[in-house]
């Protein structure tokens, strides 16, 4: 073999191990893309800003089915969006803003004031309802995987799904 | 010839720098799933190395059938074929033929009963199992020890008496390599409740016992040894807390040591005890810095005679209802190298800048000399993932970042709450854990993760 016969060879060589790097590292494209070794990066805050305003915006019109998609995974494999519609509908949200969201790793604190009713209603024989009233809280919300996501939280009963 | 170099340049670094699964540290991770087999969760179990290089898992899955699988050609032997009863708790020993597998479990149909058998991995060969006992109503907590012919198994029982129901440790020993068995042995006789069986059986065969005891006095950590002349009489460590679940007892050259975890007036500590003169004396130790620690996880190995090893998860009972850490577990690691007289302080072992938002818990570990590895299960990812640390300074320093065994928040991949699954084989180490299917978490099966450490 000549020597620029050679080099190509060598070259060729080289290129295909470039590929099977590539290829081999592909699996672990989408974990570079996931941030959830980023400890809160303004990117990974955007990201957590953006969820929490459009999942507020959901719930301000009114659509429980958008709304359902921004709960922790371990919420939605356990519970259908029919049900969780069912059981979050009493409460009718007007105005929603996300004021503040702090991120440390991957757990998200957002800040959020609402203007909120409940209609006349009947929990068990009791009828209830709420004026329209203004308040603000903070909520948790988790990074899993590719996302952030709101945790499930019953704060009565001090208990989520999310195990962590 | 400079492209020549440049390629054998690139090759070298590829080979040191990057993972087969690039997960950006240095220490090449594998894994096997046996997605095949769903696991019954509550259940142990085991990896079991054979004649340095065949490695075989046994477990028990949700078609209640006791599964012996082997890792490379996944050739599968279910050892209860046919036979009654809902099996519970499984344990495992090598025979005195190194292809020989022996192991017990508990079942439960008309009644009680406890099984034995011994299984031939070279020839695949089941014999029929033995009823060891079905008289003292085993409960699914059971130990066993094998050295060439002899084994001893120790369980718990709840035969009642004239007292009523009584909460026992019986024991079964066999000399003939497990074809006849001794009559159940009641080895806290003095009890009202004793719960946990613990075993160590040494090279010669001779059987050693640890138990908290419940009775009139109070409790107690009892001790009792079994030779070739029989059981010896009880030995008490002195008055203790009430123990919950942990008991691990190591014999570390010809010094006997145990560790426990137990609760006075509702504050918990972890303790120790050890003796030099075969159990007839025993010196103890509180880890007081263990005091408010509710533990959810507990590990001792030893290393070699002088490095001794304590891995603990708990979760911190003293901090004030606002500090994440009263809800989340955390890992204490303690050294010793004089063989188990005296322990180090905590050491942290887990590198996590936002850790006291997170659990880590359940941590298995292994150890060669002043080579200690921890696997535990970590979720900074908020899903549950396994994470590694190692030493190699028998436990003084430990790398700066903690390494993902797999690809991090992806999975929801959980050890075993009691079985020490993390083993070492030339070199090689391997961490065996169950994969949930969703994130339901109802369904899983086992994942065998293996991984070198860096030179």
């Amino acid at each position: 073999m000549s020597g620029r016969a050679k080099n190509n060879f060598i070259k060729i060589c080289l290129l295909m191990i470039l590929s099977v790097l590539i290829l081999s590292c592909s699996n672990s494209t989408s974990e570079k893309k996931s941030l959830v070794e980023d400890p809160g990066s303004p990117k990974k805050v955007k990201m957590l800003k953006d969820r929490a305003s459009q999942f507020w915006a959901a719930m301000v019109k009114g659509d429980l089915k958008e709304a359902y998609k921004y709960y922790d995974p371990f919420l939605r494999a356990k519970m259908s969006p029919e049900e969780f519609i069912e059981k979050h509908s009493a409460v009718k949200y007007h105005e929603a803003t996300v004021t503040d969201v702090k991120v440390e790793g991957n757990i998200g604190t957002v800040h959020v004031q609402v203007k909120y009713s409940v209609p006349k209603t009947k929990i068990r024989q009791r009828e209830l309802s709420v004026p329209e009233t203004t308040t603000d809280f903070e909520e948790r919300w988790l990074f899993v995987y590719d996302d952030w996501y709101k945790e499930y939280y019953l704060k009565y009963f001090d208990t989520g799904v999310a195990f962590y | 010839m400079q492209m020549l170099k440049l390629l054998m340049l690139f090759l070298f670094f590829w080979d040191i720098a990057i993972s087969p699964v690039c997960y950006g540290y240095s220490v090449k991770v594998e894994e096997k799933t046996f997605s095949e087999d769903s696991l019954e969760l509550k259940e142990p179990r085991y990896i079991m190395p054979f004649e340095d290089k065949n490695l075989w898992l046994l477990f028990m899955n949700s078609k209640e059938e006791i599964v012996i699988r082997e890792v490379n050609s996944k050739a599968k032997l279910v050892l209860n074929v046919g036979e009654k009863g809902k099996p519970s708790e499984l344990v495992w020993c090598r025979g005195a033929d190194s292809s020989e597998l022996k192991i017990s479990w508990r079942a439960k149909a008309e009644g009680k009963i406890l099984l034995f058998n011994t299984i031939d991995l070279k020839t695949n060969k089941i014999d029929t199992p033995i009823t060891v006992d079905k008289t003292t109503e085993p409960l699914p907590r059971i130990k066993l020890g094998c050295v060439k012919n002899i084994v001893n198994l120790v369980w718990y029982g709840e035969r009642s008496d004239n007292k009523g129901r009584k909460y026992s440790i019986y024991a079964s020993r066999s000399f003939d390599g497990g074809k006849t068995f001794s009559e159940p042995f009641e080895v806290t006789p003095q009890t009202r409740a004793s719960i946990y069986p613990t075993l160590i059986t040494d090279e010669k065969g001779n059987a050693y016992v640890f138990t908290e005891v419940v009775n009139e006095n109070g409790r107690e950590m009892v001790f009792r040894k079994a030779t070739e002349k029989g059981w010896e009489e009880p030995v008490s460590i002195g008055k203790v807390g009430t123990v919950s679940l942990y008991i691990r007892p190591l014999k570390v050259g010809n010094r006997l040591m145990v560790f426990w975890f137990n609760s006075y007036e509702g504050v918990p500590v972890t303790e120790m005890a050890y003796s030099d003169d075969g159990g007839k004396t025993w010196q103890r130790q509180v880890f007081e810095t263990t005091r408010y620690f509710d533990l959810t996880g507990m590990q001792a190995v030893a290393g070699d005679n002088q490095n001794v090893y304590l891995v603990l998860s708990a979760v911190d009972k003293s901090k004030s209802e606002d500090d994440p850490r009263k809800l989340k577990d955390q890992l204490l690691f303690y050294y010793s190298n004089d063989g188990g007289k005296s322990f180090s302080g905590p050491i942290n072992i887990r590198h996590d800048a936002f850790g006291s938002y997170t659990r880590a818990h359940l941590p298995n570990i292994v150890a060669r000399g002043k080579t200690v590895v921890v696997v535990w299960n970590d979720y900074r990812n908020i899903r549950a993932n396994l994470y590694m640390n190692y030493s190699t300074d028998g436990g003084v320093t430990w790398q700066d970042k903690d390494i993902p065994l797999e690809e991090p928040g992806k999975f929801n991949t959980v050890l075993h709450w009691d079985v020490n699954n993390l083993i070492e084989q030339q070199g090689t180490y391997y961490v065996l854990a169950h994969r949930f299917k969703t994130d339901a978490m109802d369904e899983a099966y086992p994942v065998l993760i293996s991984f070198k450490l860096s030179k």
